[in-house]
């Protein structure tokens, strides 16, 4: 694993941001840190990269205790964050070769290449820069290394689709070769084609985390036609989420989808049933109805 | 990657280095165009006030550094880049030295050599000034930068530190108006308490810098600076005032030269004869007293005297400082005429102490006989350097005082010797007196004295050079008084000038069994004839 975090709990007073959250991503991964605004995602990534110190358990980074990452460490990890504060006053140029030294690896083609497919004018002030053009100015200077590690914290954010299209696109170019990629986002669209592995987090807590392949093949968005209009039963199976009555039609997130399976639950809650539909779901819809879900039980 | 962080930040803030180095440069300027007089006035104001405003430049441009890569807080990029943190700080130290306190050293060289100084003698003050800048003014400011992310933070925090100080003063006035009686706080024309604070603010910068640039624990940080802030006058206030004297004995070059000195109630020597230009409050005493086994060119400087009057039942009726309030503003050496003893000649020395009782304390006891207790706290110094300069138009280099030059003042009546030096070793008293080589005439002796006993005394206002001053009367306007070197000898005159080194602190302890204190009021004021003793004033920097 490349990152491995234990028990980790992060309070601000007496606000837990963090509970005792235990993740480990696979060297080589694209993995998707899901959850609604204020879940602890960038918490998570700030205390990884030893932004801010855990205020228990522990994580570690490329085998490195999180708190004792050191330049070796960073000089392999690229970090891209939608509120990264660059010096505004340096012309992008000249913050890049600013940079340069610090990276033994640095690749000078590289950065012009990437400099070039981002469009970002060396000689414009960062200040002067859009905030899309901050965040693209963000990846150009965690590229040109070929990190082992890159770090997304919300890149789309606030990022219109042609240039969010663009970001994803310079980054799957620059992927591959066995980088391995956090990504934290809300932005799930964009996820959908990248992610290997989701880690969905809630109110600082891990609610699950599996590959994309596992999880997109678990859940089915569930259509059955009654034979006659029902009731909402007073007993629903655990992992049906979402679940919705009209007229003799019923709707449901099965969270546990099994082809042979589904047909005989169905019958044992509702009876006869006359035509049953399931479809594969986005991560989008997915993360839509866990969120829903969880706010519910916790309402509850 | 030290130089390459620190050129990064050169390039960035270039332009507020360039300000700070012209301002300066434009300051040090004007202080060579007021030369060693000091006029025009106007200018000399000028360049104070610039000195003062240079302050503000230096925290900025120090502020601005730090805060190219603020430590507090988590969206900066620098944290995510493989930048060691110790390149990280000593990249921003260098900057200070290289940015801020280069081009001071250099305009400051440039401005002792321009005032006639010898390049070796220029550097050494400049290096001084520097490295007074640096503990004092620049890694505290280093530390705070370091605990802030905004200037508005900065300015916040030294909004904090001044309202704390001031807090302190007024409530230390309010609710304990006699604490400079215990505590070493006025001591010594306040040299102790500074140095302590500056001491104390240096401790705390050289925890807390690297405490936030190794560990970036910015609440930890943050409270060991308030602890700092909130505990120095604390403990500035609640160290006795023997304990910091006997800081300043140890210091002493010669300890044992006090040994043979003695203090003796001297009713003999009758009753002061006050001039007009010497205090005389109604509820004054001069007290006559003598002091004996001192070295020929001695001068014995009062830190200060405690006096216990007792009445005749044992009862003490008053306890203080002799001077009641003034000693907390330093001005106890402003009394300089009346005491301390100046020995010329001989071993033995007469005087009169001035005394100053609350008016009820002293309207109970004026009248009654009483027991007298005095405590006191000296400081001994021997002439160390003499030599004369021309009254008029002297240019000459004189031991301990450095180049002085003498000039008729504006109105005519008084010969200005003005000394600049640069170096910063302290003079406790210098004495000037206009006098006739032929006739062997003198005028009134001039003393200025300084009691900044610190080993050495460098410091930042308002440039890098030392500054001493002297106004020698001739001729009086209102022709009240008669000089016995005037106006026609003024082109053979000349001024003698002495210069007195401290040696020595010591106490003593003396008490007079019975006396009247209304017995010791002074006689009524007559015409200065310009040959007694003239009251001083302390010495300019």
């Amino acid at each position: 694993m490349i990152i491995q975090t234990e028990s980790l709990w992060k309070k601000y007073g007496r606000f837990d941001a963090l509970q005792g959250l235990s993740l480990a991503v696979p060297e080589g991964s694209a993995f998707a840190l899901i959850g609604a605004n204020g879940a602890g995602k960038s918490t998570t990534i700030k205390t990884l990269m030893n932004i801010i110190v855990p205020s228990q358990g522990s994580a570690t980074v490329m085998g490195v205790d999180s708190r004792k990452i050191s330049p070796r460490e960073l000089a392999q990890i690229g970090y891209v964050s939608e509120n990264q504060e660059m010096p505004g006053r340096l012309s992008v140029g000249e913050y890049i070769a600013y940079l340069r030294p610090f990276y033994p690896a640095w690749d000078r083609q590289l950065e012009a290449e990437i400099l070039a497919q981002l469009r970002l004018p060396p000689e414009r002030k960062i200040k002067n820069l859009s905030h899309g053009m901050r965040l693209k100015m963000a990846l150009a200077c965690a590229l040109p290394f070929r990190p082992k590690l890159l770090v997304l914290d919300e890149p789309f954010s606030g990022l219109d689709p042609l240039v969010r299209d663009e970001f994803m696109e310079n980054l799957l170019r620059q992927a591959g070769d066995g980088m391995t990629i956090l990504i934290s986002s809300h932005e799930l669209m964009e996820l959908e084609g990248v992610a290997t592995h989701v880690a969905f987090l809630d109110r600082g807590r891990l609610l699950f985390q599996e590959t994309m392949e596992a999880l997109t093949g678990r859940l089915r968005e569930v259509h059955v036609t009654l034979d006659r209009g029902g009731h909402v039963p007073l007993q629903l199976p655990v992992e049906w989420l979402d679940f919705r009555l009209s007229g003799n039609v019923a709707s449901f997130v099965d969270t546990a989808y099994s082809e042979d399976r589904l047909a005989a639950k169905i019958t044992a809650v509702f009876g006869a049933a006359r035509d049953i539909g399931a479809q594969p779901i986005g991560l989008r819809s997915i993360f839509k109805t866990l969120a829903r879900a969880t706010r519910v039980g916790s309402d509850a | 990657m030290i130089w390459h962080i620190f050129k990064k930040d050169l390039k960035l803030l270039w332009p507020l280095v360039l300000i700070v180095a012209v301002a300066e440069a434009m300051n040090d300027t004007m202080w060579v165009m007021v030369g060693f007089f000091m006029e025009p006035r106007s200018l000399r104001t000028i360049a104070a006030l610039l000195s003062i405003g240079l302050v503000i430049g230096i925290v900025a441009l120090i502020v601005s550094a730090v805060h190219q890569d603020t430590l507090p807080g988590d969206r900066q990029d620098w944290l995510v880049r493989p930048i060691r943190r110790r390149d990280l700080i000593l990249a921003k130290i260098l900057f200070v030295l290289l940015a801020v306190h280069g081009p001071y050293l250099l305009i400051d060289l440039a401005q002792g050599m321009s005032m006639g100084f010898p390049i070796w003698a220029s550097l050494s003050a400049a290096l001084a000034r520097s490295i007074h800048l640096l503990w004092v003014i620049s890694l505290p400011v280093l530390a705070i930068a370091a605990i802030t992310s905004t200037l508005v933070e900065v300015t916040g925090a030294l909004m904090v530190i001044a309202l704390v100080l001031f807090a302190f003063i007024t409530a230390m006035q309010l609710f304990a108006p006699d604490f400079a009686e215990h505590t070493f706080s006025a001591m010594s024309g306040h040299w102790l308490v500074l140095l302590l604070w500056s001491a104390g603010g240096l401790v705390a910068a050289l925890v807390v810098i690297p405490l936030q640039y190794f560990r970036r624990t910015t609440m930890t940080a943050r409270v060991i600076a308030l602890g700092a802030l909130l505990l120095l006058p604390i403990v500035s206030a609640a160290i006795p005032w023997s304990s910091a004297f006997a800081f300043e004995q140890w210091l002493s070059p010669d300890p044992g030269a006090a040994r043979p000195v003695a203090i003796a109630f001297y009713p003999s020597l009758g009753r002061v004869a006050l001039k007009p230009d010497m205090p005389n409050k109604e509820d004054s005493v001069w007290l006559p007293i003598r002091l004996s086994g001192l070295q020929s060119n001695a001068i014995v400087l009062n830190d200060r005297t405690i006096v216990r009057i007792i009445g005749q039942g044992g009862a003490i009726l008053y306890s203080g400082l002799s001077v009641g309030d003034d000693v907390t503003t330093g001005s106890a050496v402003s009394f300089i005429d009346a005491f301390p003893p100046r020995a010329s000649s001989g071993n033995t020395v007469g005087n009169h102490q001035l005394i100053i009782l609350p008016r009820k304390v002293y309207d109970s006891v004026r009248s009654q006989p009483v027991r007298l207790e005095l405590d006191y706290w000296f400081s001994l110094s021997r002439l160390e350097d003499s030599d004369t300069i021309p009254a008029l138009n002297g240019a000459r280099q004189i031991a301990g005082l450095g180049q002085c030059r003498t000039r008729l003042d504006n109105d005519g009546d008084e010969v200005m010797v003005a000394c600049v030096r640069t170096t910063h070793l302290p003079t406790a008293c210098d004495t000037a007196v206009l006098e006739n080589p032929v006739s062997g005439k003198q005028n009134s002796l001039r003393t200025n004295c300084s009691t900044d006993w610190l080993p050495d005394n460098a410091h930042y206002y308002p440039n890098a050079l030392n500054y001493a001053f002297s106004d020698l009367a001739f001729r009086d306007p209102q022709g009240l008084t008669k000089y016995p070197v005037d106006s026609a000898q003024l082109a053979q005159a000349r001024v003698s000038i002495k210069t007195y080194k401290p040696i020595a602190h010591f106490t003593r302890h003396l008490v007079i069994p019975e006396i009247r204190l209304g017995d010791w009021e002074a006689e009524t004021p007559v015409a200065d004839t310009g040959t007694a003793p003239h009251a001083g004033h302390p010495k300019g920097q």
